[in-house]
């Protein structure tokens, strides 16, 4: 194993101080770091030594032995159930990392807590397996998350395609009158926070919204196993679940792995995983939507949920190319990257018209997040401005809707998801052939 | 994309069609269709057939029965619950609410070519904006707030407002009949006969190094049926009479007969741009246009050979223009010298200033990138030569003229641009608009500025910001713009709707566009068009003059300045040109002002139209 | 226009300036394409126009209307090559002598 990274920055807000110095030893659930502003305590995942405190990062070189036992937390009172989420340093698991503590802090007065288990981002599969697995101490995260927040109804949002998992749930919850089901369809994006809380609660928020507006969290399912852990061991947060997949030796079949410590290299897991077969394409750290291109020795945080590794890319030659950016997709940096991959030259750039920035300069957000606005005016942009070929990184709708129009004006449409779809073996984001409905549990139960 | 319930409202009579895949069995709303707005171009592309669609007002709240997919046209078997349609913004309705205004004024603008794919790359262009669609220009406002018919109201409403009307100068134009042009011994006048001097041809031709040869024609109305060589300028016979200046005093001028200028270098290349209005007199030209011979008119036309290979170069259209005018200019002295009791005809152009009214200024843009894309400015005799300043050596920058000055001849014309749309000389010896701005008492005409239209995109910006700075502070109220023929010409015509509208002053545009001469750009200023085509297919059909600005449009664009001026709409100029738009606007002024106008005719009226028709139509 | 059956395909063309006359400029087009020549007003230009520049549009290709031939163009045409023809003898005979 080789040296753990633990980044100052794993979630929204400013970044942490770090609270120990070179040559410190540290064990598992030691604090090495605290917050400065909005944030969340940072533990080391390892025993070992503290090599260098740099900027971002503390680097710490484990030892050849890791015992399971850990530091547990300390808050002044044990019943604090919040207290507890706070000092344990949980953030959203899902990938946007905001302190949990602060989210479920805020009373929803009898209102609902949502649990994302949509596993949206195509090739993840840690969350289902998760809910199959431990199912009982999920349940118990949400229990203890409806207490704190006061909210009186728990409903589990989770995609109708995973049967075993559902039904596993539907037996875990039928006693409990609090707790219901639903069901979302096989299309991308449900996760998405305000996704969520339309389809469960047929509220559609505005950008700028929280949740909290229609008396309601949202937290991912593996932070709720955070929450029950802090709460049930006061352990601290500093492993995570993921899902390695793609062009490794051995095949395609995602690698779920548990417990993975904080700070470990992109390459230590790929290894874990088979290696990579060579040649590929690039490295994705997230989901293939709005995951990032990532290096070997980058580490893993508290928000990593998949490693990824591509096939190649296809070369486009240096053919001019329309990026259509879309709140579901990648940014545009993370688009031109794409095309920049692909050898194709960008002339034309498209925003979807419901791709809205909530405040200057933050990410994209999606105003009705899978539901089409309509594109046809972004195609006839691009083949004014002389596009061959055009990149979108659009939902399963408007991806649809695209290619409504796009082939017809001779226009080679590519998903900055292909390289990852066909690595994977999932179909294309092309057409869209399942429905948007689904039918829901009797009683979500 | 999609639309919000205000824009399905304003579309309401349009077709609808689903911008996104939709399942069976959900209410259609707004967010569910397309903008009709770019149906256009989804036609253009074969992406949309809107047969059988129901209109938006139809389908709003009735319920799908089949999933079907983005622009896909909702027709009525896959509708349930269409509400039945109400009468398209009843015409009847809108007219009379517009009787009391005077109506819409015209226009039809400029789109770009079929498929929306028109794409132009200015370069350093820093004042275009590429971005807005062509679309966006012009179209038929529905009522003025200035009421030319119920001048009577307007005059009682606003008493205090009213000034005396103050006369700045006139022009006098005495008129002398010609009904024969032969050649004789001298040139002189004699009654109605003209005579020139056989052997004029020797001076011409020694007068310029570049002019190899020089040959007069004279056609008659039976000789119409005459190959020429490419006409490069037709112009009047007119000089001062004693020592009035251009532009006042009294102007003598030959009816019945005018200058035709034509050529070929020394290898028998047209010259000009690009011969090609060559060919049997009678099929080329369209009579009665403000800057083409009447039928019935007898030609005086030279046939100039210039020096091989300076067709292209700026000195030799300028010598054939010149070696031509040694014979104006012959004429002209025995003109001066004629018996007052020849003149069978005296009018005259009062220039006023009526304080009061909206003041507006017209910018006329003239060709300026070189070579036969030239004018001289301010000859000394109408139309002539000597005195005149190249405006391409003036910098095209903007020169002020008095509106008298126009109609004295003030432009002599060497541009050689498509034979359509070129302003010949004798265009600005009968310029429309300036007429009917002179004339009308319901505005104050300050004056005229011709602006050149340079070659390089930064010298035209420069010109366009001078005439900006001109128009601050003239202090205009209103303002129109023209320009003769299309291409890079527009990129200025645009800057100078730019400048002037930046400025809160309301602009009119007028050129060709049509199909052919669409505008290559547009901005936000550029919202009031009118569109001097007269071509059946809008294009540049190779008929003199057939495209230029003619009196119908000068009176929509009066009309629609007014309008501007008053704060009113206009409507969005139709993706495509659409002939209609013109002629229902010129109906709505017709009604309004109870006065006919009279269209001209175009090429379809010559003889061979059975021929151009197969081309073109 | 709609009679055009290729009219849509539109095509990145690009070119080098060889000749530049006081009213139009004179264009080889890249890869033995053709030659063009367009008065100044149809050339839109940033910069003084040079030789050996390099310029580019789009176009779309050229399509027959139709079958038929207009007579009053080959009539137009004939006249204008036969007087060229004459005019340029003409011409060198002037200079002979």
């Amino acid at each position: 194993m080789g040296n753990v990274q633990i980044l100052l920055r794993q979630h929204v807000g400013a970044p942490c101080a770090a609270i120990v110095q070179a040559g410190d030893e540290v064990k598992k659930g030691t604090k090495i770091a605290t917050p400065t502003g909005l944030g969340a305590n940072i533990f080391s995942s390892v025993y070992g030594v503290v090599e260098e405190v740099l900027e971002d990062r503390i680097v710490i070189r484990p030892d050849e032995e890791q015992k399971e036992e850990f530091v547990p937390i300390e808050v002044e009172d044990e019943n604090d159930k919040l207290a507890l989420v706070k000092e344990a340093g949980i953030v959203g698991m899902g990938g946007a990392g905001f302190p949990t503590g602060v989210k479920i802090g805020t009373d929803l007065k009898g209102g609902y807590v949502l649990v994302n288990a949509a596993e949206c981002e195509p090739g993840l599969r840690h969350n289902i397996m998760q809910l199959e697995e431990k199912t009982d101490i999920t349940i118990r995260g949400l229990k203890y998350c409806m207490e704190i927040s006061n909210a009186s109804k728990g409903i589990i949002a989770i995609k109708k395609k995973n049967e075993k998992a559902v039904q596993i749930l539907r037996d875990a919850i039928k006693d409990d009158d609090s707790l219901t089901i639903h069901l979302l369809p096989d299309i991308y994006p449900m996760g998405e926070e305000r996704a969520v809380v339309r389809e469960c609660l047929d509220k559609l928020l505005d950008p700028t919204q929280l949740p909290s507006a229609a008396d309601a969290v949202v937290i991912n399912c593996e932070t709720l196993l955070r929450i029950a852990e802090a709460i049930e061991e006061k352990k601290p947060c500093y492993s995570k679940n993921m899902t390695v997949i793609g062009k490794l030796n051995g095949g395609n079949e995602p690698h779920v792995y548990m417990d993975i410590p904080v700070g470990t290299s992109v390459g230590d897991m790929i290894e874990r995983a088979g290696g990579i077969e060579e040649p590929y394409g690039e490295i994705i750290m997230g989901g293939p939507f709005t995951g990032k291109s990532t290096t070997l020795d980058a580490p893993v945080t508290k928000t990593t949920g998949g490693i990824i590794v591509t096939i190649e890319f296809p070369d486009l030659h240096g053919a001019p190319v329309g990026l259509l950016v879309c709140a579901c997709g990648g940014s545009e940096d993370r688009m031109r990257e794409i095309c920049e991959k692909m050898n194709g030259k960008v002339v034309s750039v498209a925003r979807c018209k419901q791709a809205v920035e909530p405040k200057p300069g933050a990410a994209l957000k999606c105003e009705n997040p899978g539901n089409c606005p309509g594109q046809a005016q972004k195609c006839l942009q691009f083949k004014k401005d002389g596009a061959e070929y055009i990149i979108i990184g659009n939902c399963s709708d408007c991806s649809n809707t695209v290619m409504g129009s796009a082939p017809k004006m001779k226009l080679k449409t590519f998903h900055q998801t292909d390289h990852v779809m066909r690595t994977i073996g999932h179909s294309l984001y092309r057409r869209l052939t399942v429905s948007k409905q689904v039918d829901q549990l009797p009683n979500g139960k | 994309m999609s639309i919000t319930a205000e824009t399905a409202k304003a579309h309401a009579h349009d077709p609808a069609v689903l911008c996104c895949r939709a399942e069976a069995g959900i209410t259609i709303e707004a967010a569910n269709l397309e903008d009709p707005a770019i149906f256009d171009d989804l036609v253009d592309s074969g992406l949309l057939n809107l047969d059988g669609a129901l209109t938006i007002e139809e389908v709003l709240g009735a319920k799908l029965t089949k999933t079907c997919d983005s622009l896909c046209p909702l027709t009525a078997d896959v509708v349930e619950g269409a509400k039945a349609p109400s009468k398209p913004a009843a015409p009847e309705a809108a007219e009379e609410e517009a009787a009391p205004a005077p109506a819409a004024a015209p226009v039809a603008a400029a789109a770009p070519a079929a498929g929306g794919v028109l794409k132009i790359h200015i370069g350093e262009g820093k004042d275009i904006d590429l971005e807005i669609p062509v679309g966006a220009l012009g179209g038929g406002s529905a009522a003025a707030a200035e009421v030319p018919a119920g001048a009577a109201a307007a005059v009682a409403a606003a008493p205090a407002a009213e000034q005396e009307a103050k006369l700045i100068r006139s022009l006098t134009r005495k008129h002398f009949n010609i009904t024969e042009v032969k050649r004789g011994p001298e040139t002189k006048i004699e009654g109605t006969t003209l005579y020139i001097r056989e052997g004029i041809e020797k001076e011409c031709i020694d007068s310029q190094k570049l002019v190899y040869d020089l040959k007069i024609d004279i056609i008659t109305p039976a000789d119409y049926h005459t190959y020429s060589e490419t006409i490069m300028d037709v112009q009047p016979i007119a000089t001062k009479e004693g020592e009035d200046e251009l532009g006042s005093g009294v102007t003598r001028v030959l009816d019945g007969v005018v200058m035709m200028v034509t050529g070929t270098d020394a290898n028998g290349v047209q010259i000009g741009e690009f011969g090609s209005s060559e060919g049997f007199l009678d099929e080329n030209i369209m009579w009665g246009r403000p800057g083409a011979p009447e039928k019935g008119e007898i030609f005086i036309k030279t046939q100039v050979t210039v020096k091989e290979g300076t067709n292209m170069e700026r000195p030799g259209p300028l010598a054939a223009h010149t070696a031509s005018d040694i014979i104006t200019q012959e004429i002209r002295e025995c003109l001066k010298k004629l018996d007052e009791s020849l003149v069978t005809d005296t009018e005259t152009f009062d220039q006023y200033r009526r304080p009061g009214k909206k003041k507006v200024v017209i910018v006329k843009e003239i060709m300026g990138q070189g070579a036969m894309h030239d004018n001289l400015i301010l000859p000394v005799e109408p139309v002539g030569i000597l005195g005149g300043k190249p405006n391409v050596d003036l910098g095209n920058v903007p020169v002020a003229v008095s509106p008298l000055e126009v109609l004295d001849g003030c432009i002599h014309a060497l541009t050689c641009i498509g034979p359509a749309s070129k302003e010949m000389s004798r265009h600005y010896w009968r310029e429309p608009l300036v007429l009917e701005a002179l004339h009308d008492e319901e505005i104050d005409l300050c004056g005229v500025i011709f602006v050149g239209s340079p070659q390089i995109n930064a010298e035209k910006f420069y010109v366009s910001k001078r005439v900006g700075q001109i128009c601050e502070m003239l202090d205009v109220d209103g303002a129109f713009v023209t320009t003769e023929g299309f291409g890079n010409n527009h990129i200025d015509f645009a800057s100078h709707h730019e400048q002037i509208g930046m400025r809160g002053i309301p602009v009119v545009g007028m050129s060709f566009c049509a199909v052919q001469g669409a505008l290559v750009v547009g901005n936000k200023y550029m919202t009031h068009m009118v569109d001097n085509n007269k071509s059946e297919s809008g294009i540049e059909n190779e008929v003199l003059a057939c495209n230029t600005l003619c009196p119908e449009d000068a009176v929509r664009a009066v009309q629609m300045l007014k309008n501007a001026m008053g704060g009113e709409d206009v409507k969005a100029a139709e993706k495509k040109w659409n002939p209609n738009v013109k002629s229902s606007n010129v109906e709505a002024i017709e009604s309004v002002t109870g006065k006919g106008l009279n269209l001209v005719e175009n090429e379809q009226s010559l003889p061979m139209s059975q021929k151009r028709k197969e081309k073109y139509d | 226009m709609s009679d055009l059956k290729y009219g849509d395909k539109i095509i990145r063309m690009e070119g080098v300036i060889v000749e530049v006359h006081d009213g139009s400029v004179a264009i080889d087009l890249k890869g033995r394409l053709g030659y063009l020549k367009v008065p100044m007003r149809m050339f839109i230009s940033d910069y003084p126009i040079k030789v050996g520049q390099e310029v580019a549009w789009n176009m779309s290709f050229v399509e027959q209307l139709g079958p038929e031939i207009n007579e009053k163009y080959v009539s137009n045409l004939d006249t204008y090559t036969r007087r060229q023809k004459e005019m340029r003898e003409k011409n060198q005979n002037n200079k002979e002598v």
